[in-house]
């Protein structure tokens, strides 16, 4: 105890410098709770753009549909009796039925390719609830009674002049050799994130899809929303298992392995500039502390002399790192979790180009800073290991000769 | 009655040859007369194929097609030189496009557009209406016509249904609607330009509107056509495409 109070006390004899080295961890915790706040904001919009609107946790297909040279003809009945079957698997909370295809659409005079989505509204959004928000501004989400609405991408639409009302046709093949056509209205617009979705992306209701695919009670896939995110893998094998051999049953992180690498990466850039920071602070506090010991040769000397034992030279200087760390790593700490809620609150805005604004907000959960804080202290003592060990080594004639 | 109605039906048609006479073609053997006008048993054409896109440009295509006996497709383009070297072939329902620079066939569906004009690949490589479509003849708006009405035998025809006029005096196509399942016009055909390929009377220009978008339609012209051939079997499979 007295060992502790010693190590405060010596802290303060050169203010400067321990304020110096205090600034450095300070600033160093900081800056690592900031970044892992910018981090978690940039996967949680991720998950919520590619999975919580679009992808969902889980997806159902009938097995060889992905990959398949004509995936229309690999479907999977639409029929209540299965999703329920889905639906009684622990874990499981929304399941929804999807047609994914792809054709002409047309204005009378021009015509492009598109690509859709089909979905049922009454369901989807307990699947994705972010779909909801997937729409431009001005824009609603499909809802249940509109059939023949779409929602297109503002890129297409403008290629075809169209506008809000706007009758558009159809045209897509289907699981058969002949084309069919059908009337849509332009009931909305979805938000342009990126170029090429904007120029094909479209949602339709899955009914107006069964109709011009001639698809009648079937589907391409389910897509389904579980209780914990963290889980998937684990309701997924569930899900095989109830389901067997006629279906596949994939991830998000299947399905969009990029997302995945993207999420992985943003971790390791984490950690190498924690690592450099960390390195930075650690030669701070070992020069610091090498400053302190040669500054006190004299002092650990008379110290020796006077009966001290060695290891408790060790100690004074450990605790003395010890203490600079507890304090300023709390310090840093505090101060980057509280500009990451202020900024969390307040929302980042941030513009894809060619797309529209999308809100990022940086959060960062307290297990965290406990694990910098723990780094800090963790490094400040081994970086004070070599200084106080050459301290504890002195020889107290030599020591108390020394000017 | 029933008897005196029919006796007296027949010497009416007998004495009005013109509104229907004996040798009228039924919808039937109209339908074979399309077939054998538009797709002859055998033969070496040589075609050009100009796609009108919506935004108003051309482009010019230059192919010939080969059909053999077992009635099977290969086509060679010559022009433009996007496409020079690329062949296609179609043997029963399936398709392929050979590709120069991949060296490498690949599958096609006879939906897909025909080098991206307005032709379907099943219009020009697979025609062959009388095993696809079940027919009928219904009154024709246009008295020097015949009008067939062709409905899908099987959801595998390229079309739903077909609305195909059919000259009277030469027994030429003339003109056709193509509708989709929901009875939307998707494509109209119009035939003319008669002439004669080695002993055979055909429409040697085709323009096929796309009636989805009007700005978009395709002509296709037949510069030559010859028939009866005895072309050797090998060249209808997939590992002779390009050689």
């Amino acid at each position: 105890m007295r060992l502790i109070l010693l190590a405060l006390r010596n802290l303060t004899r050169n203010k400067r410098r321990t304020i110096l080295t205090a600034l450095a961890i300070v600033f160093g915790a900081a800056a690592i709770v900031l970044l892992q706040g910018f981090v978690n904001g940039f996967i949680r919009n991720n998950i919520e753009a590619i999975v919580m609107s679009r992808l969902g946790v889980l997806q159902v297909f009938r097995k060889g549909y992905l990959g398949s040279d004509d995936p229309l003809k690999k479907t999977i009945p639409h029929d209540a009796a299965l999703i329920a079957r889905i639906k009684a698997v622990e874990g499981v909370t929304a399941v929804t039925p999807r047609i994914n295809f792809d054709g002409m659409v047309s204005n009378g005079a021009e015509s492009t390719m598109f690509v859709a989505t089909a979905i049922d509204p009454a369901t989807e959004y307990e699947v994705c609830p972010q779909r909801k928000k997937r729409v431009a501004i001005g824009s609603l989400p499909l809802s249940p009674d509109q059939q023949g609405t779409a929602l297109i991408g503002k890129t297409l639409a403008d290629s075809l002049k169209a506008e809000k009302g706007s009758t558009l046709v159809m045209q897509a093949a289907g699981p058969h050799a002949s084309t069919n056509a059908l009337d849509i209205e332009v009931g909305g617009f979805l938000p342009t994130l990126n170029l090429v979705e904007s120029k094909r992306m479209s949602t339709v209701q899955i009914g107006f899809a069964q109709e011009l695919l001639r698809m009648k009670g079937q589907v391409t896939e389910y897509t389904i929303g579980v209780r914990n995110i963290a889980e998937m893998n684990v309701i997924a094998a569930r899900l095989r298992t109830v389901l067997g051999d006629e279906f596949q049953v994939t991830t998000w992180e299947d399905l969009d392995p990029a997302t995945k690498t993207r999420v992985a990466s943003m971790g390791y850039v984490l950690l190498f500039v924690a690592v450099v920071l960390f390195l930075l602070v650690a030669t701070g506090i070992i020069n610091t502390m090498l400053m302190s010991v040669y500054e006190r040769v004299r002092e650990i000397g008379t110290m020796l002399a006077l009966g001290v034992r060695r290891w408790q030279v060790t100690a004074l200087f450990l605790l003395e790192a010890t203490a600079l760390g507890l304090l300023s790593s709390v310090l840093g700490a505090a101060l980057g979790y509280v500009v990451v809620r202020w900024l969390g609150a307040r929302g980042i805005a941030l513009k894809p180009p060619g797309g529209d604004i999308l809100w990022t907000y940086p959060n960062v959960d307290l297990k965290f800073l406990l694990i910098v804080i723990g780094f800090s202290i963790a490094g400040a003592v081994l970086s004070a290991l070599y200084p106080a060990y050459k301290a504890s080594r002195l020889s107290p004639v030599d020591a108390l000769r020394a000017t | 009655m029933l008897r005196f109605a029919t006796t007296s039906a027949l010497l009416f048609c007998l004495s009005v040859p013109s509104l229907a006479s004996a040798a009228d073609p039924t919808a039937a053997e109209l339908l074979k007369r399309y077939d054998a006008v538009m797709s002859p048993k055998t033969f070496d054409g040589l075609m050009v194929m100009v796609a009108h896109r919506q935004d108003d440009t051309t482009r010019t295509y230059k192919f010939r097609a080969l059909k053999s006996q077992d009635d099977k497709i290969r086509t060679w383009f010559f022009e433009p030189a996007a496409a020079k070297g690329q062949e296609m072939l179609r043997v029963e329902d399936n398709m392929w496009v050979y590709m120069p620079n991949l060296k490498r066939a690949l599958r096609l569906a006879s939906r897909e557009s025909f080098q991206g004009g307005d032709f379907n690949n099943g219009d020009v490589l697979r025609v062959n209406y009388v095993a696809d479509y079940t027919v009928k003849l219904i009154p024709s708006d246009d008295a020097t016509t015949w009008l067939l009405d062709l409905t899908a035998k099987t959801k595998e025809a390229a079309y739903d249904r077909i609305k195909l006029w059919m000259t009277k005096d030469k027994q030429q196509p003339a003109k056709a609607e193509y509708y989709a399942a929901s009875g939307k016009m998707l494509r109209s055909a119009k035939f003319d330009d008669v002439k004669n390929f080695h002993g055979l009377e055909r429409p040697a220009h085709i323009t096929m509107k796309n009636e989805l978008a009007s700005k978009r339609y395709t002509e296709l012209t037949t510069l030559d056509m010859k028939l009866d051939l005895d072309i050797p079997a090998q060249k209808f499979v997939l590992d002779d495409l390009g050689r």
